[in-house]
């Protein structure tokens, strides 16, 4: 019985840590494509509102005075819900257009790290995180080459959280209903394997034990250990010449 | 009355159905995650997916419109076809890319690869499905279309379809680390069935065994300390109960003066005061288990740690980065030297399992303090920390396999560090390489260090407490004439022909280059790890050949030989190369030259050098043999660090791999002219 649970409980930590690691790399495989998922259709939005900008701003037309600006926010913010804002500003960095939450406790300025970015980009979608949000940013460069300002969407991590979230919860009560029939399986199969060896173990102490009962005449040979037909002939010869001495004696 | 016989199970036999049970349910279970799981990630992946294909067909769409609004025909677009290649390559999940007119006839269209070779018709027969944003399946895609629409009136369509393959292809990525994984869990459930059937089982048949023998000998004066109440501890105090009913009526006689006294004595041992011989069973086995799992602890930043090193490294310390990185890794060594002397007096006072508990402890402490270490002279007083307590694990061990082999067993059973270490490491490496991609450096550490709490459980919870206290490692010898040994030429020529080259291919190349080499390529840190498992894989398959093939046949000196142009012609290898096939062949290279190294030169000290073991004694020429080798240790990665500082990554592997080949050509001239030679 001790045999039984020592091995199983030697079984059951592998196999718990095993199921762990695998629920641990589908989370963060999953958790990779679902964020490459998301930052390539927010990047796909984000590099057309720059190239819509980017026409105007090839007409010569000055970022903050693009009629269409307030439109294209809105529509971004009204066509994907999950964005929680969307901002056009300009090459300083000062908030031109904004829709969605509030940036910066309403501040009229784009956060450094945006402008920062957006000015290190040349001309390609960036990307930053804040503790909240995904952030995916696009320059708007004019046709001389000019940086005129950037366009930057946010979306939240609470989302990617709860999918991931959700995705993990499923495998763990998965893995738990699949380790406890494993375990179950593990115990039966170690049961069955060591039942043998228990049954001779329990047959060898019975032998052993009536050694010394002179009611037993015969001894049986067990053949795995051929040791114990020289142990017990040296028992009984010994058994037997203690016996002669303390009937002597009396 | 009793009667019949009966067979008890093999050991052998019971552990391999044991074994075969524990890995049948561990693999089935994981399979069947695994198939849930992705599931779970297909279901979860479609709407997004779906989303993503909308945003782009829409993306398409209004850079089409632009051209539509001023009237221009789609058909007569120039340039569209590449505009559609650049977005397929652009988004990798994405089959393929159509422009359609209004009555759905494809105008342009780009394909992925995989759909071309499948024949892909897109949209054939099912466009007619296909409605404006609605998520279509058919053929092996999801399918996607949104109208173009100019004056209200519909001028065409842009059409996506969306390989559904994609994330069951994405996934397959990590089934390579489940894979590796599962093996690595394969290996450790084995380990531990051997472990509680050895610790349990063999060792309670062993007792019995030798207190049967003792008793028919007439030897009734020994007993056995039994620990728990399975069904061979029953046994075992059966055969108690009788030893001690023979010695009470022994000594009841004994005490009445009968004179039969004498007649009983002969031939036998009785516990005339009450007092038993306890009954020992030494096996070299019973160490090999909590040194696996302690080296799969320590061993598992190895994939990684010269990459860690490289990001705490600060250049103002005015060392170059390429031997700064190599420094923790010679101090590493350089710490267990210091200790790797105490073990022998450590095991006679203490015994063997507080040695290796002593061993332990600042390890585990070491990795876990290392976990949070913050700058690079902080990280190498802990590597000596950690080393301090390596060096005694190890060298405690050694000492004690060394103690209880005889001569021609000596390199088998040397054979079961080598195991135990190859196995502990290969489930490192690989694991490590995981679990640091995955988990971050930091992490891995703490991993490792519970991994040593385990060992040190092992330890605490199976070896003996007092096994080993009061042994001799051989002759005893006194301090000058233990250091004797360190001037004697021929002992140093091997030294530096074979020992110091093995440890210089192990820690200069193998820890040092090997993963800054394979970062340099591009590797991530799970291939980094599962290509350094090659070495320990091959050394642990070859390992335990290599020893039986040089306790039969004694040609220790060849093997040696073939070992070194092994290993250098795999630096070689390894260097000249990037395709991944090619590096893991020079890495198993190195693993079968040192294979074919590692136990044969331990086994042939107490031949080669058969002056100076009895002059010195077993022990300390073992010692002796470990202090130097781990001297090219320390030189290892110092030696790398300069050359790569000299000749850059690749060109410093060629120098090791010519280095080895020239002290492997002149052992073999100084073995031809019998200077190493198993005559006395």
């Amino acid at each position: 019985m001790r045999l039984l649970v020592i091995l199983n409980l030697a079984f059951l930590c592998a196999f718990a840590v095993t199921m762990a690691l695998m629920i641990l790399l589908n989370q963060q495989k999953f958790g990779d494509i679902l964020r490459g998922l998301d930052d390539s259709r927010v990047s796909v939005v984000t590099l057309d509102t720059s190239r819509r900008l980017r026409q105007a701003v090839d007409l010569g037309l000055p970022l903050k005075d693009i009629a269409e600006s307030r439109s294209i926010v809105d529509a971004l913010i009204d066509d994907y819900p999950e964005l929680q804002s969307a901002s056009i500003f300009d090459a300083r960095g000062k908030l031109l257009v904004h829709g969605g939450n509030a940036l910066n406790g309403g501040k009229a300025e784009a956060p450094a790290d945006w402008t920062d970015g957006n000015r290190e980009a040349e001309g390609e979608v960036w990307r930053i995180e804040d503790p909240e949000s995904f952030v995916v940013g696009a320059p708007v460069i004019n046709n001389f080459g000019k940086l005129e300002g950037g366009v930057a969407v946010r979306y939240s991590k609470a989302r990617y959280a709860s999918i991931v979230g959700g995705l993990t919860k499923e495998l763990l009560e998965a893995a738990a209903v699949i380790f406890l029939a494993s375990g179950l399986l593990a115990v039966l199969g170690t049961a069955a394997a060591l039942w043998k060896l228990t049954t001779t173990a329990r047959y060898l102490r019975q032998s052993v034990e009536n050694l010394l009962n002179s009611d037993q005449e015969e001894t049986p040979v067990d053949t795995d250990l051929a040791e114990f037909v020289g142990y017990s002939v040296s028992v009984r010869e010994t058994a037997a010449k203690l016996a002669a001495a303390e009937a002597s004696r009396r | 009355m009793i009667r019949g016989s009966r067979r008890a199970p093999t050991l052998a036999g019971l552990g391999i159905r044991i074994g075969f049970v524990a890995v049948a349910a561990l693999i089935a279970a994981n399979a069947v995650l695994a198939w849930v799981a992705l599931g779970a990630v297909e279901t979860r992946l479609e709407p997004v997916i779906k989303d993503k294909a909308n945003v782009l067909a829409r993306s398409i769409a209004n850079d089409l419109y632009k051209a539509v609004s001023l009237d221009i025909p789609v058909g007569d677009l120039r340039g569209v076809d590449t505009y559609l290649e650049d977005l397929l390559t652009d988004h990798p999940e994405v089959a393929y890319l159509a422009v359609t007119d209004p009555e759905r006839n494809v105008l342009f269209l780009a394909e992925s690869e995989d759909s071309q070779d499948d024949e892909f018709q897109p949209l054939a027969a099912n466009a007619s499905e296909a409605q404006a944003g609605a998520f279509i399946s058919f053929d092996t895609d999801y399918n996607v279309t949104h109208p173009m629409v100019h004056d209200g009136k519909q001028v065409g369509y842009a059409m996506i379809g969306i390989d559904r393959r994609f994330v069951r292809n994405t996934m397959g990525g990590i089934f390579t680390d489940i894979g590796i994984s599962l093996c690595v869990a394969v290996l450790i459930v084995l380990e531990l069935t051997l472990l509680v059937l050895s610790l349990t089982v063999a060792r309670s048949i062993g007792l019995m065994r030798r207190l049967m023998h003792a008793v028919s000998e007439g030897d009734f004066s020994a007993s056995i300390a039994t620990r728990g109440r399975d069904d061979l501890g029953r046994v075992i105090d059966a055969m108690n109960g009788i030893n001690a009913e023979i010695n009470r009526r022994f000594r009841a006689l004994a005490s009445g003066g009968s004179a039969a006294l004498e007649t009983l004595r002969e031939g036998r041992v009785f516990a005339e005061h009450g007092s038993y011989r306890s009954v020992q069973v030494l096996r070299a086995g019973d160490v090999q288990y909590p040194l696996f799992f302690f080296i799969f602890g320590v061993e598992l930043s190895r994939p990684f740690f010269p990459l860690f090193v490289r990001d705490l490294y600060d250049p103002s310390i005015g060392i170059d980065a390429s031997i700064a990185i190599a420094m923790p890794m010679s101090v590493w060594v350089v710490a267990m030297l210091f200790t790797t002397p105490f073990a022998p007096g450590l095991i006679r006072r203490f015994g063997t399992r507080n040695t290796l508990l002593f061993g332990m402890a600042p390890t585990s402490v070491g990795l876990i303090a290392t976990a949070f270490a913050g700058g690079f002279i902080e990280l190498i007083l802990l590597r000596c920390l950690t080393a301090a307590g390596f060096g005694l694990v190890t060298a405690a061990i050694l000492v004690r396999l060394a103690m209880t082999a005889p001569e021609r067993r000596r390199a088998l059973n040397i054979g079961v560090f080598v195991t135990a270490t190859g196995g502990g490491s290969i489930c490192a490496t690989a694991i490590g390489g995981i679990l640091a991609e995955r988990l971050g450096y930091e992490n891995t550490f703490l991993v490792g260090a519970a991994l040593v709490f385990v060992a040190m459980s092992i330890a605490f919870g199976f070896l003996s407490p007092d096994e080993g206290v009061g042994a001799s490692a051989g002759t005893s010898a006194s301090r000058r004439r233990r250091l004797g040994i360190y001037g004697s030429p021929k002992f140093m020529t091997f030294m530096a022909l074979s020992a110091l080259p093995s440890r210089i291919v192990l820690t200069g190349f193998l820890f040092f280059l090997v993963p800054l080499y394979l970062d340099s390529l591009g590797f991530g840190g799970a291939a980094i790890g599962r290509t350094m498992m090659v070495y320990f894989l091959v050394l642990l398959v070859m390992n335990q050949a290599a020893a039986v093939i040089a306790d039969r046949f004694q040609n220790h000196g060849i093997l040696i030989l073939v070992g070194g142009v092994s290993a250098g012609v795999g630096c070689m290898l390894f260097v000249a190369t990037a395709d991944s096939l090619l590096l893991a062949c020079g890495v198993a290279l190195i693993g079968l030259g040192q294979s074919f190294v590692m136990t044969p030169q331990v086994a042939v000290l107490p031949t080669y050098f058969r002056v100076e073991t009895e002059a010195h004694g077993t022990g300390t020429v073992t010692a002796a043999f470990r202090v130097v080798e781990r001297a090219g240790s320390i030189a290892g990665p110092l030696l790398a660090g300069a050359i790569v500082a000299f000749a850059g990554l690749a060109h410093a592997g060629t120098l090791v791999g010519y280095g080895i080949l020239a002290t492997t050509a002149l052992m073999a001239v100084l073995l031809a002219v019998g200077v190493f030679s198993r005559r006395r």
